[in-house]
């Protein structure tokens, strides 16, 4: 008898918490009504739970009872916590969870406009697109060049955005605000970037509205992050033919300490108490799927900028400015012998400038810039050392480009300003080049 | 009678301590079978909400952390977006520091490290694999420094050295002395409860008979001197 009653109760116990079950059933969904899948729906402070399925359905049956907390989370997404009452019935419930802010931090080039915060930016290029870019001659700040908002001045190099000169682009690295990133500049010579495009992994680069932490920039906000901090002493050397450029970087404990050999001084003491505007729609498309081991962008961007500043006598469009600026960049990727091909191809409406043979007060326009260029990467290992050798030619077409006339300061005897047009160093460019990334021990 | 009751509560209360443990413990094996079943996000999925739920109430117990980085290094593997690759390989990183803050001197939570400096070396290879694969290299070797039998470290090196181009000392043939190690290793070992690290010994086999195929392939000879 004894034995009966306790074996009763036992089956009392184990059947009660069978019959009394709770049954939670609904659908998990994005704030735009889709659904979520997988996500975890748990009674806080059990184990008791389920996943959502692929149309963010779940059902959950327990014998808990009384209030509980139900919590639903999800990877990618903020967590909900959702009072319950466990009475033996069915609970059926919509859930919205929102999405978690995206923030991306090991990619690279973010073109775009900044939102508060800076959180929400779009992936453009990375580090590796900006060494191989056929465009930029494997300088940093020329690559950004195929990003919608920006013009081509071959003549002088840098980042000229929206009708700003390259001093009105802010350039920060790691927070820290860039007097001088460019190379020192000779008459026609482009400029280049001082710093290696392998030396950052995360860089924004923002042709519209900007926070106000930026606020001495005029046209645009550049902002590079290098790597962390380099995990070992880094140096780097880049050869080409009209010169070489080394970079170091040493690393103590909680600290590292980048140099390249240049010098550079370029403090513009020019007043400017000048007006202007610019305006323009930018166009951006990337592909990187749609064709095997290749990658494609274009980009196109119209500018109508007017000022009037430095020298000039009445309000019209910076000289250096082109109005219409497309850019076509593809790279293929081979596996074997490890390399990438790439092509550019770069155009310009004609740029402005002032002819006083014909009328001080009038603009005249050079024609249209074209180029097209070609590079081969090859990535390899020199003495354990990472390398990439590349070649690259430069207006392959040569189309003759014109970037503008210099005139003569007064006329000669027969009242004609003389001139002589302002043109790339040469017609067709060749570049073969090595970098060698030096670390304090193989990789491999 | 109250004898009876006296054996009866002891009983009831032992049951429910028992029973939360191997709920516990069975909830957990359960899925990760289902891991080993089918290479599916889904599963992973399962893995990582299961350890998840596991975690908040078992807050000093490495194993579900573990778990749970596990599962979301895999789903890392598997996933093709860029962006979700990464939410994935910085939530893991996030639970090993706590599996590592519960106990330091695990040799299996070096080996997860290792595995998910492998996962961020497949997102963009060119940039993140001469960032990495040092770190993964030395997760290993510290992993080795704290147990040598343990049979996953084996496992990784010889899967890192086959992937690895011949030119720096990789490739399937190197990878044959490892992976005959590893199978050695796993042979002898026996896992420390249901839920402890167990896996790798069939992938291993594979991918030694994968370099063993190859090998036969191009030196037909050379095989015919070994057992």
């Amino acid at each position: 008898m004894t034995k009966f009653i306790i074996t009763s109760i036992f089956l009392v116990l184990q059947l009660s918490s069978l019959l009394c079950q709770t049954t939670l059933k609904g659908t998990i969904q994005t704030g735009k009504n889709q659904p979520v899948i997988g996500a975890n729906i748990y009674f806080k402070g059990t184990i008791e739970g389920t996943n959502s399925d692929e149309q963010g359905n779940f059902l959950l049956s327990t014998d808990l009872t009384g209030d509980m907390t139900m919590v639903v989370s999800c990877i990618g997404y903020k967590t909900h916590e959702e009072p319950v009452k466990l009475q033996n019935d069915t609970i059926e419930l919509l859930i919205i969870l929102p999405e978690n802010d995206v923030e991306l931090k090991e990619i690279v080039v973010y073109a775009g406009t900044f939102e508060a915060g800076d959180k929400k930016k779009s992936v453009v290029l990375n580090k590796l697109d900006m060494a191989t870019n056929p465009v930029g001659f494997g300088d940093a700040l020329s690559v950004l060049r195929t990003l919608p908002g920006t013009s081509n001045a071959g003549d002088e190099g840098g980042l000229f955005v929206r009708g700003g000169e390259q001093n009105e682009t802010k350039t920060i690295i790691d927070g820290l605000m860039v007097e001088s990133p460019y190379t020192a500049k000779m008459p026609n010579v482009p400029v280049r970037g001082r710093f290696s495009p392998m030396l950052f992994r995360g860089t924004v680069f923002s042709t519209g509205g900007y926070s106000a932490e930026y606020g001495q920039a005029l046209s645009s906000v550049l902002i590079l992050n290098s790597i962390d901090t380099p995990e070992k002493d880094e140096a780097g050397l880049s050869l080409f033919m009209s010169g070489a450029n080394f970079s170091g970087t040493r690393k103590w404990e909680k600290s590292s300490l980048s140099a390249s050999t240049q010098y550079v001084n370029l403090s513009p003491t020019y007043s400017n108490n000048g007006s202007g505007y610019a305006k323009g729609i930018d166009l951006f498309y990337r592909d990187s799927k749609s064709i095997k081991n290749g990658d494609f962008w274009i980009s196109y961007s119209f500018i109508n900028s007017r000022r009037n500043y430095k020298d000039y006598n009445f309000s019209h469009p910076p000289f250096f400015l082109s109005t219409h600026n497309l850019s076509v960049v593809y790279k293929h990727r081979i596996s074997k012998p490890d390399s990438y091909i790439s092509t550019g191809y770069e155009f310009s409406s004609g740029r402005p400038y002032i002819n006083p043979n014909i009328s001080l007060i009038e603009i005249q326009r050079t024609k249209s810039y074209n180029n097209l260029s070609l590079s081969i990467f090859h990535f390899t290992r020199l003495f354990g050392k990472f390398t990439m050798i590349y070649a690259q030619v430069g207006n392959i077409l040569g189309s003759e480009n014109i970037f503008g006339y210099r005139y003569a300061d007064h006329p000669d005897e027969y009242g004609v300003y003389e001139s002589e047009p302002v043109l790339p160093v040469s017609r067709r460019s060749y570049l073969i080049g090595l970098f060698v990334s030096f670390t304090g021990k193989p990789e491999m | 009678m109250i004898k009876a009751f006296l054996i009866a509560i002891p009983l009831l209360i032992s049951q429910n301590i028992l029973s939360s443990d191997t709920l516990y413990y069975s909830m957990l094996r359960k899925n990760i079978d289902l891991t080993y079943k089918d290479y599916k996000l889904e599963n992973y999925r399962q893995l990582a909400n299961c350890s998840e739920r596991i975690l908040l109430v078992y807050k000093n117990e490495w194993i579900p952390y573990y778990y749970r980085a596990y599962a979301y290094i895999n789903m890392a593997f598997i996933e093709v977006n860029e962006s979700n690759k990464e939410m994935y390989c910085d939530k893991a990183q996030e639970l090993i520091d706590e599996a590592f803050k519960i106990k330091p001197d695990e040799s299996e939570i070096y080996v997860l490290q290792s595995m998910l400096y492998f996962a961020r070396m497949s997102i963009s290879p060119m940039i993140n694999g001469p960032l990495y694969l040092p770190k993964a290299a030395s997760a290993l070797n510290d992993a080795e420094k704290l147990d040598p039998g343990n049979p996953r470290i084996y496992y990784l090196k010889g899967k890192s050295t086959m992937n690895t181009p011949k030119f720096f000392g990789g490739g399937k043939e190197a990878a044959i002395p490892i992976f005959e190690k590893a199978l050695n290793v796993y042979s002898r070992f026996k896992p420390k409860s249901i839920v402890h690290p167990s896996w790798g010994e069939e992938d291993a086999l594979r991918l030694y008979n994968e370099c063993k195929a190859e090998l036969s392939e191009k030196n037909p000879d050379k095989l015919t001197d070994k057992p």
